[in-house]
């Protein structure tokens, strides 16, 4: 039987204005509410506490705090945020740390609607 | 949990020549423990090939780590679709991030049965297999990447590399669908094709074909004319039907036999010309040259850029005009920042705007040039500002083609 898909409460963290634009109307087209945006990683923490999204979408690479350093606090601070790392050139450094510390997913831009929606999907899965 | 095997080179299999070029070569699995591992690794013993298999990511990824650095790099990796929750493209990304596995081999394993995501994978793959795959299937995918792997000549011969050189430029970019169901011929006009410049999928039959074509459109089909389900005239009767007067996509038929008779089928059923097996490059780039307008990006010099900006317009429809404006705002600014911070030695600065340029280049689809951002980033950060200009030149450049068409997609 085809499982009711949950409106989910998301938090995309990005520098880049076009990026967290896109990601914004993919995942409302599918249904989700994007409760804040950061542009920081440091901001990303700060709003993963205040808000408590089910899942934030986390650049690698953004100013003051890197999406790494980002998760590892947010998994302090906000436990039961899921996460997923947004690159756009995933680097075995990068994909390994990502990895290490138990991100719940990877999405590499340019965004493809699908994979998107199958890391939400296994990200929830994962929660249980 | 991880399994190693070492072999010697395997003296039974049938074809001698195939199994000497791959002998030795290294190979990496990462694959769902689910799976039976014992058909993915048995026909890599029979080549003689040496493996490691995993079915954790992060040990994987260690794996690869240390064969960079032991200068054991891996020749082929085969990757699951998904595995522990991520993505095969960001692994196989990964892997080809480490300098010694830039011309590393993907190959996807794919569990999903039936056409439901047919033709290659793309994402850096060369191949992808399915969990139903015979045995015989998973030799002849194996065969023919290892051939192009060891730069041992294939049957038919693939251009050499000057050669390749010269003509990969004129077709890049051109989206190409070989529908053949033999296997080894679809594999090898694949491989010729990528070796040509293009973006190669495979069909199996004439119905698969079809479906493919009429969800994405391609530039140009290589039709084989006897195929299982559908048999390529009739395929090609249904996509002219289709396609109406709006459009004529070129259909090559591929056909053994170039009798007239033969030849006044194919062009009644709507077929443009002919290719005769075995296919030779010279030929296939040939056809290529009379069938498709050379891309205006060819005459500038370095721009065998690629991008996506069909594929993200595709996917967002009636709101791309506000992304590509959105994009195009800051674009030009970004630039001419970076140019400024560059004419006064800010490292820092022109790393930060080239990051957050590339990060919006990549968003919207522009892949290529997303890359060539990241060079500048790459460089910059290291404290580096060497050859600057010339990379600049060829962003601009390349920023210049890519406004341009994101202009005419708006304008469709």
């Amino acid at each position: 039987m085809p499982a009711l898909r949950k409106e989910l409460n998301i938090l995309i963290a990005d520098d880049d204005s076009t990026t967290r634009h896109v990601l914004r109307l993919l995942l409302r087209e599918h249904g989700h509410q994007v409760v804040a945006e950061a542009n920081d990683g440091d901001k990303a923490v700060e709003l993963c506490e205040v808000h408590r999204p089910d899942i934030a979408f986390l650049d690698i690479d953004m100013p003051r705090m890197d999406g790494h350093s980002a998760a590892e606090r947010i998994r302090q601070a906000a436990p039961g945020v899921g996460m997923i790392m947004v690159t756009n050139l995933p680097t075995l450094d990068n994909v390994q740390k990502a990895l290490q510390i138990g991100i719940d997913g990877f999405v590499v831009k340019p965004f493809n609607a699908v994979k998107v929606v199958e890391a939400i999907d296994n990200c929830i899965k994962h929660k249980g | 949990m991880h399994r190693n095997e070492e072999i010697a080179a395997a003296t039974t299999a049938g074809s001698q020549e195939k199994t000497f070029a791959m002998a030795g070569m290294r190979a990496l699995i990462l694959a769902e423990h689910s799976r039976r591992w014992e058909d993915l690794t048995a026909p890599l013993a029979r080549f003689g090939m040496r493996f490691d298999i995993f079915d954790s990511t992060v040990e994987g990824l260690a794996a690869v780590n240390l064969a960079g650095r032991n200068g054991s790099a891996y020749k082929i990796v085969m990757i699951e679709r998904h595995l522990q929750g991520v993505d095969a493209a960001v692994l196989g990304g990964a892997i080809r991030s480490n300098p010694g596995h830039r011309e590393a081999l993907l190959v996807m394993l794919d569990s999903a049965n039936g056409d439901a995501r047919p033709g290659l994978p793309g994402g850096g793959f060369s191949a992808s297999l399915r969990t139903s795959a015979s045995g015989a299937e998973f030799e002849a995918t194996l065969a023919s990447l290892c051939m192009s792997a060891s730069g041992a000549p294939s049957p038919v011969g693939l251009p050499d590399r000057r050669a390749d050189g010269e003509i990969s430029s004129a077709h890049s970019g051109y989206n190409i669908l070989v529908a053949d169901d033999n296997l080894v011929n679809q594999q090898v006009a694949a491989r010729m094709l990528e070796k040509l410049g293009c973006k190669a999928a495979v069909a199996a039959d004439g119905m698969q074909a079809v479906k493919m074509h009429t969800l994405t459109p391609f530039d140009l089909i290589l039709m084989d004319c006897e195929m299982p389900v559908l048999d390529g005239l009739e395929a090609t009767q249904r996509i002219r039907a289709a396609e109406g007067t709006a459009r004529r996509t070129p259909i090559i038929a591929l056909t053994a036999c170039t009798g007239q008779g033969e030849k006044e089928r194919c062009l009644a059923a709507g077929m443009d010309d002919f290719l005769s097996k075995p296919i030779r490059p010279q030929m296939l780039g040939d056809v290529l040259a009379r069938w498709l307008a050379r891309p205006a990006a060819s005459t500038v010099a370095d721009s065998a850029c690629e991008d996506e900006l069909e594929e993200v317009k595709a996917m967002f429809g009636a709101d791309f005009a506000e992304l590509a404006s959105l994009y195009q705002n800051d674009g030009g600014p970004r630039l001419a920042a970076m140019r400024e911070a560059a004419a006064i030695g800010d490292c820092a600065k022109v790393a930060k705007v080239a990051h957050a340029f590339g990060g919006s280049c990549a968003s919207i689809g522009a892949t290529g040039l997303a890359a060539l951002s990241k060079t500048v980033e790459t460089a910059a950060k290291a404290g580096s500002l060497e050859s600057f200009d010339q990379r600049m030149a060829g962003i601009e450049n390349e920023y210049r083609r890519v406004c341009g068409k994101l202009q005419s997609l708006l304008t469709q």
